[in-house]
């Protein structure tokens, strides 16, 4: 019987979402949607999650026709969506966000031992037991993400949507929500799996779909195609993937002109020291949340006072402005919080830095943003009006443009297509050419394997509870050796560590 | 100690704690506390804390309701009019309780159905409850029967004073509502509309329950203002939507939503109410007195914010941290 | 096509109510499109315009900003600015507006501080400082306010500039200036939209958000002592309180003007356009000669319809 989309088609205004968009899941089955961003997969997730309307089109399940009107009405047919930015309440308890979409109650009122129990026996599966009464805000992010699923798993899904996973998970994590799939699977349950990881897609989907500009253009078994071969289905023209790199230089003579000997990482109340050369790629990798972002917030001023040597002047930065003035650049992910003006134009949004707080005049804005390959009408139009990944490469103009000394980027990349990440990287390197400094954090290993290669000079970090537990160097810098040293305990005499000394405290 | 620790982390508790604190202070320059203080006060300040209840249920939905001062004010008018149209006192409060809850309502469908911002919808009801309450009742005058005020003054069951019973039947009623699934829906709303959506709740249902419920707590505070003062006046609660919500935010109720409880309202204009009534007695000359209440108001919201401002705590641990 | 679009602005909905009710005013109330009741009407409005400008900015200044003390700040510098009198009455007149300029700025100061180094909620903190500030009004005119008004201040109401008094020719010319070269050409301006907009991100730019957020209350409030000051001399008598109204009377003109109240965007003409148009309701309702009551129940309605047309937030469901 199986879930069908026929003919799936959503507008936003004058904007297509999602054109003709046609699948069939069989029951039992777990299904990969691929697709950049703005191709439609989110959107068709949550038209069958009930959160948005479709225009025109059919979903048939198991023979019927369904059309939900709220996540209310899919909930009762045993259709659940699960999408980090629209799940957890903070405030609540672990139990009490597991069962808040179905409350257990006795009479009228709700059943608190029920709620316990309830959520107990699927925690104990997940081997959480321990968090069922902590509020959700003092998770870690990998429970979060577990909670999350349980509190799916708790309806006894029929079809279940798992939209974006975006924090890492242990390793043990992985194999606990392999098992849980392996499990809904055999009771029948169809999968619809969202996510830009491919090496998860390929370790829990039977098969793929791939979405672009709003279409489905077609459904693949997941052994069938190589991950570059549904890269070039997904973007329709070839991307320099991780097969493809240079290798990367092994030795090489660095020129320091930035020295950071003490740079707080405040969720771990550690220290580490830095030494940046002109020219370089520093990568920095590790498990979300082992101090990462600190590190680089930390050099930006964000944590306060940071005393660096920069051109063998002793400076120190005490916030962002002056982070600016000396030439540092920021760049961040979560471009909606850190990065864009969503009610500004592309010209505001570009000037930010140059005119407004370096006070240098920008003559042509339309150069600035041709130059970084953005695709728009005219500056005046909303930042809104673009694609994520062309948002991003505003902010990137915004920064570059104003020839950083150092640049800082979190996780840069975070959710765009794979077409914007290559020419992202690009002009990481051209910056890296011209002199700069680029420490760059990626949750995605393989891409800063990637960055790495691209220039003579680089090194990727990886950090484990608030320190730098190893710096890898020309030919180690490797996907297994980067995974291997985020988590040090298991498998720490794996790990090719290279150059540790003089780091330690 | 696991209990004391949970009192001193509970929301309202700085707000307890100031209101006790007070009360002492007042008990020192009035001579000693009295059952008969406690009496007038409660019978004084009942208004106020119910309306502090109100606006907390609206607050925990990262709401607000501006125009509960407004609505006990046209309770009042509503009570004197039919009163001296000729209807009993009983009647006369029943419609004006009626009347709160329509306005309560009304608040409720323009915020929680037509997704108005809530300051702004209340603020333009406001203006309209204040309208009607001024259209019925031009100038203040009029009188309520004494048995009224007889009632509002005695006990009930015995030995409970009847504004008590009144504020306790809101308690009882939140209390209720906060064991139903609703009341862990009413936070969950709180703290995110949108994920409280995609996780099946009933959004606009939910608004709509809120206003409804601190207009029935309006028309509980307009029957005990008509009860203690047994006359009419058209802005008998003009000041009280402000106070109300100071006295929330002072109780631990995080403006946001989602984080606090009706106690904090409760101790919050307790304390509001017993430092006005040091300030009354304090024998100030009657100009100086607002200015100072604005004063410590001010004082007494920057403090319990600050107090509850995680960003701060940490700075503060950080500096004495880093000096170590 | 291109007409249409053009049309299709945010001051869409103030520029036909205008219209609307001054058909709907002429049509109820002869008088109501005379000269004289029209240069009646543009006195009020530049007054509340005033006030709408310092409220705009505030608004626009994000993170649910919100001047709730407009009221209070207009009704004591119309108290304290008159009582300035250094002998000549010009020279007093001119040392006027500074003066009250300097007191609403400084509990503006207060204002910005509480909202962004105590991170109280613009809401509450204005609301309080409305109170304190009253407070204050009653506690140096000891409740019984005897204010001189000059001749000069009140000339701001009388002298005719060709077809217009002086007071809505200066404030127009005060608006655009103010629309142009403060809001949008200047570097503040710009860093307001942006702070405004998304603090997170402005503060990563280097612009200093708290100072540019602070700086908008200052702003509001200082624009709100002149406005007290223009109120007064338009009066001719002070009272106490006798701008409370004016602060909600901002923010809807402000929301009427179709700027939106989650910040980062918003204008200054659009909030002089939204006070016109609260105005001439004001004035109609007054010219039927209703009960005040009543007007203020329709009042109520009207901006309740008003808001229903202009600030719904999305649906949950797209």
């Amino acid at each position: 019987m199986g879930l069908t989309f026929q003919k799936i088609s959503k507008k936003y205004g004058a904007v297509v979402a999602i054109k003709h968009a046609e699948m069939k899941i069989d029951n039992g089955e777990v299904r990969a949607i691929l697709g950049g961003n703005g191709s439609g997969k989110s959107t068709l997730a949550k038209v069958l999650g009930g959160l948005i309307s479709k225009d025109t089109g059919e979903i048939i399940f198991d023979g019927n026709v369904i059309d939900f009107k709220s996540p209310k009405d899919a909930k009762k047919n045993h259709v659940i969506m699960t999408s980090q930015e629209l799940s957890l309440f903070g405030n609540l308890t672990v139990e009490e966000n597991i069962c808040i979409c179905d409350i257990p109650v006795k009479g009228v009122f709700a059943d608190k031992k029920k709620i316990k129990e309830k959520s107990l026996e699927i925690l104990k599966v997940m081997r959480l037991e321990n968090i069922a009464s902590k509020k959700v805000e003092e998770l870690a992010p990998n429970q979060q993400y577990m909670v999350e699923l349980a509190k799916a798993l708790v309806q006894d899904p029929k079809i279940l949507i798992i939209d974006e996973i975006t924090s890492a998970l242990y390793r043990e994590d992985v194999e606990i929500v392999d098992d849980i799939i392996k499990n809904l699977k055999k009771k029948g349950c169809i999968v619809l799996f969202i996510s830009h990881r491919m090496a998860e897609l390929y370790a829990m989907c039977d098969s793929v779909t791939i979405m672009k500009n709003g279409e489905t253009l077609g459904t693949y078994a997941m052994q069938e195609k190589t991950e570059s071969e549904l890269l070039l289905l997904m973007v329709g023209m070839k991307v320099d993937t991780t097969r493809e790199r240079k290798n990367h230089q092994t030795e090489s003579r660095k020129d320091i002109f930035i020295k950071a000997p003490h740079i707080k990482i405040p969720s771990y109340g550690t220290e580490e020291s830095l030494e940046i050369g002109r020219g370089e790629i520093i990568g920095v990798a590790g498990l979300q949340g082992h101090g990462q972002t600190d590190l680089i917030d930390a050099l930006y001023g964000v944590f306060g006072e940071i005393k660096l040597e920069m051109d063998e002047n002793e400076i120190s930065i005490h916030n962002s402005r002056q982070a600016v003035t000396r030439g540092f650049a920021f760049i961040s992910g979560d471009r909606e919080r850190d990065g864009t003006f969503q009610e500004r134009n592309l010209a505001e949004n570009v000037a930010a830095v140059k005119e407004l707080v370096k006070h240098e005049k920008i003559t042509d804005t339309r150069a600035i943003l041709d130059s970084f390959n953005v695709k728009y009408d005219n500056p005046g139009q909303l930042i809104t009006a673009l694609s994520g990944g062309n948002q991003q490469k505003v902010v990137v103009g915004r920064w570059l443009s104003t020839k950083p000394k150092l640049l800082l980027a979190n996780d840069p990349t975070k959710g765009i297509d794979v077409k914007a990440r290559s020419d992202l990287h690009k002009e990481f390197a051209k910056l890296a050419g011209e002199g700069s400094a680029v420490i760059m954090i990626s949750s995605d290993d393989d891409e800063l394997v990637n960055v790495t290669s691209m220039v003579e000079c680089s090194r990727v970090i990886v950090m484990y509870e608030g320190h730098i537990s190893a710096i890898l160097e020309g030919a180690s810098i490797t996907r297994e050796n980067i995974s291997a040293a985020a988590m040090p305990i298991e498998e720490k005499t794996n790990v090719d560590v290279a150059e540790r000394g003089g780091l330690d405290e | 100690m696991n209990k004391v620790k949970k009192l001193i982390s509970w929301n309202a508790f700085p707000a307890l704690l100031l209101f006790v604190i007070f009360l002492g202070i007042n008990g020192i320059m009035t001579g000693g506390l009295s059952v008969s203080f406690f009496r007038s006060f409660i019978s004084t300040n009942a208004g106020a804390i119910c309306v502090a209840i109100g606006v907390t249920a609206t607050i925990l939905v990262a709401g607000t309701d501006i125009s509960l001062g407004s609505i006990v004010s046209l309770v009042n008018v509503v009570i004197v009019t039919a009163f001296e149209k000729g209807f009993s006192v009983p009647q006369a409060a029943t419609l004006g309780l009626l009347s709160a809850l329509l306005c309560g309502m009304f608040n409720g469908f323009i915020v929680g159905v037509m997704r108005i911002n809530p300051l702004l919808a209340t603020f333009a009801t406001s203006t309209a409850f204040a309208g009607i309450a001024l259209w019925i009742l031009p100038y203040p005058g009029g009188y309520i029967d004494f048995s009224f005020g007889d009632w509002y003054l005695g006990n009930m069951f015995g030995f409970i004073p009847t504004p008590v019973i009144l504020i306790g039947i809101l308690v009882i009623l939140w209390i209720l509502v906060m064991k139903l699934p609703m009341g862990l829906h009413i936070y969950a709303l709180g703290k995110d509309v949108k994920k409280a959506y995609a996780s099946g709740i009933n959004v606009a249902a939910l608004r709509f329950f809120v206003h409804t419920f601190a207009g029935l707590a309006a028309g509980i505070a307009g029957i005990c203002i008509s009860a203690n003062i047994c006359a009419g006046s058209p802005t008998v609660g003009s000041t009280m939507s402000m106070n109300s919500i100071a006295a929330a935010v002072i109780g631990g109720v995080s403006l946001n939503g989602g984080i606090g409880g009706i106690w904090g309202g409760i101790f919050g204009a307790s304390f509001l109410s017993i430092l006005i009534s040091i300030v009354v007695s304090a024998n100030l000359s009657s100009v100086v007195q607002s200015f100072i209440q604005g004063l410590i108001l001010l004082i007494g919201v920057t403090v319990s914010i600050a107090a509850a401002d995680k960003e701060l705590k940490t700075k503060i641990k950080r500096a004495i941290g880093g000096k170590r | 096509m291109k007409i249409l679009k053009k049309i299709n602005n945010p001051y869409l909905p103030a520029i036909i109510g205008t219209i609307a009710l001054l058909i709907l005013g002429q049509f109820l109330s002869a008088g109501f499109l005379s000269m004289n009741n029209i240069s009646s009407i543009l006195m009020t409005t530049s007054i509340l315009t005033l006030a709408s400008i310092g409220q705009a900015a505030v608004i626009i200044s994000g993170d649910s900003g919100l001047d709730m003390s407009v009221g209070a700040i207009m009704s004591m510098t119309a108290l304290f600015g008159p009582m300035i009198n250094v002998g000549s009455g010009v020279l007093s007149f001119i040392l006027m507006i500074p003066a009250t300029l300097l007191m609403g700025a400084i509990v503006g100061a207060i204002n910005g501080l509480g909202v962004q180094v105590l991170k109280v909620v613009p809401l509450v903190m204005t609301l309080i400082m409305s109170n304190v500030v009253n407070g204050f009004s009653i506690m140096v005119t000891k409740g019984q306010p005897s204010v001189m008004v000059g001749k000069e201040l009140q000339g701001i109401s009388k002298t005719l500039v060709g077809p217009f008094r002086i007071l809505p020719t200066v404030v127009i010319v005060v608006l655009i200036l103010l629309e142009v070269f403060f809001l949008r050409k200047s570097r503040y301006g710009r860093k307001l939209f942006l702070a405004g907009n998304n603090r997170n991100a402005a503060n990563l730019c280097g612009i200093n958000s708290k100072k540019v957020i602070v700086l908008a209350y200052i702003f509001g409030g200082a624009m709100a002592g002149f406005a007290g000051l223009m109120l007064v001399g338009y009066a001719g008598t002070a009272q106490m309180n006798m701008a409370s109204s004016y602060t909600m009377l901002s923010i809807a003109a402000v929301v009427i003007g179709g700027t939106k109240l989650t910040g980062g965007k918003g204008t200054f003409i659009g909030g002089a356009l939204g006070s016109l148009v609260l105005v001439l309701i004001t004035n109609i309702l007054q010219a039927l000669n209703m009960a005040a009551g009543l007007r203020s129940l329709i009042q109520g309605i009207i901006l309740i319809v008003i808001l229903m047309m202009n600030s719904r937030a999305p649906k949950l469901r797209q």
